[in-house]
């Protein structure tokens, strides 16, 4: 599935998925739900909740 | 309300961009009315009008952000705040009528007419400028008893050409008073200057309009919300 396919499905521009992949931008809750329903995948498996301390360092 | 983002089509990163897009250029509206302000102060000038925009633009703020504070409204667009419209309609109403008892206009600079004033002096007047300040309370009492009507439909859709025409009346009012023979659309000539009370009324009319075109613009059709719950627990 390309990044094209994937933003069709969930509704969003391309750029935005790409966004996403680069760290740029943070989805919301729907939005993250809605890619990992594409993807067959689980919330989790593609978001990871990162400390503030670790980005920094 | 349909906003000119869901025009756009924009998705949630957008609306995002848009939104600080947004505040930068209200930060930077800010800085430049500021300025002004002080560049009258320095002239030896009262900018009477740019310093009272100030508490009311930031009173403005707080009510909208209490306003959509509670309403459910999420960056996709979701809810349609139905009341949007007919609060800044009413709050329009009721900065019409507070500009009755504020000047409308000053002759050269020392002497301030209030329309108020102007109505008692010359009962003829009163007519028109009664129209030309409280159109908007009436029109509200009219639209309730007359909802779904089509009396009520006619007059939601002449409400924005009655805005008009309260403006024209307010800017005509020296030539109606004074006697001067002005130009429709022309800033009122010397010596007579407009004050506070008439920029405010003039704003008040297209603060209506503003509510008028959400309501005008606002979805008739409940937007289809995707379910993520479906199937869950």
């Amino acid at each position: 599935m390309t990044q094209e396919d994937l933003a069709r499905r969930v509704g969003v521009r391309r750029q935005t998925i790409l966004a996403i992949e680069k760290g740029h931008y943070v989805p919301s809750t729907l939005l993250a739900f809605q890619i990992a329903r594409e993807l067959g995948m689980r919330v989790d498996d593609l978001f990871e909740l990162i400390d503030e301390e670790e980005v920094c360092e | 309300m349909k906003s000119e983002m869901d025009l756009l089509r924009m998705d949630e990163r957008q609306r995002l961009a848009w939104l600080m897009a947004n505040r930068g250029t209200v930060v930077a509206v800010g800085a430049i009315w500021t300025t002004m302000i002080v560049w009258e102060l320095a002239h030896g000038r009262a900018p009477l009008f740019l310093i009272v925009m100030v508490p009311v633009f930031a009173l403005l703020r707080v009510g909208l952000y209490f306003f959509y504070s509670r309403t459910p409204q999420g960056l996709g667009g979701e809810g349609t705040p139905g009341r949007f419209g007919l609060i800044v309609k009413i709050t329009a109403a009721v900065l019409l009528a507070l500009a009755i008892f504020l000047p409308l206009y000053s002759v050269d600079d020392s002497e301030s007419g209030h329309a108020w004033q102007l109505a008692i002096d010359d009962p003829v007047a009163a007519i028109p400028l009664g129209f030309a300040f409280l159109w908007p309370l009436a029109v509200l009492l009219l639209s309730r008893t007359l909802s779904g009507r089509t009396a009520g439909v006619v007059l939601h859709v002449l409400e924005p050409l009655i805005a008009a025409a309260s403006s024209i009346v307010i800017l005509l009012i020296p030539q109606m008073i004074f006697e001067f023979q002005m130009l429709v659309f022309i800033p009122v000539p010397l010596p007579v200057r407009a004050a506070i009370g008439c920029y405010m009324a003039v704003v008040a009319n297209g603060l209506y309009v503003v509510g008028w075109l959400s309501e005008f613009l606002r979805p008739r059709v409940k937007p289809r919300v995707p379910s993520i719950s479906r199937g869950g627990k």
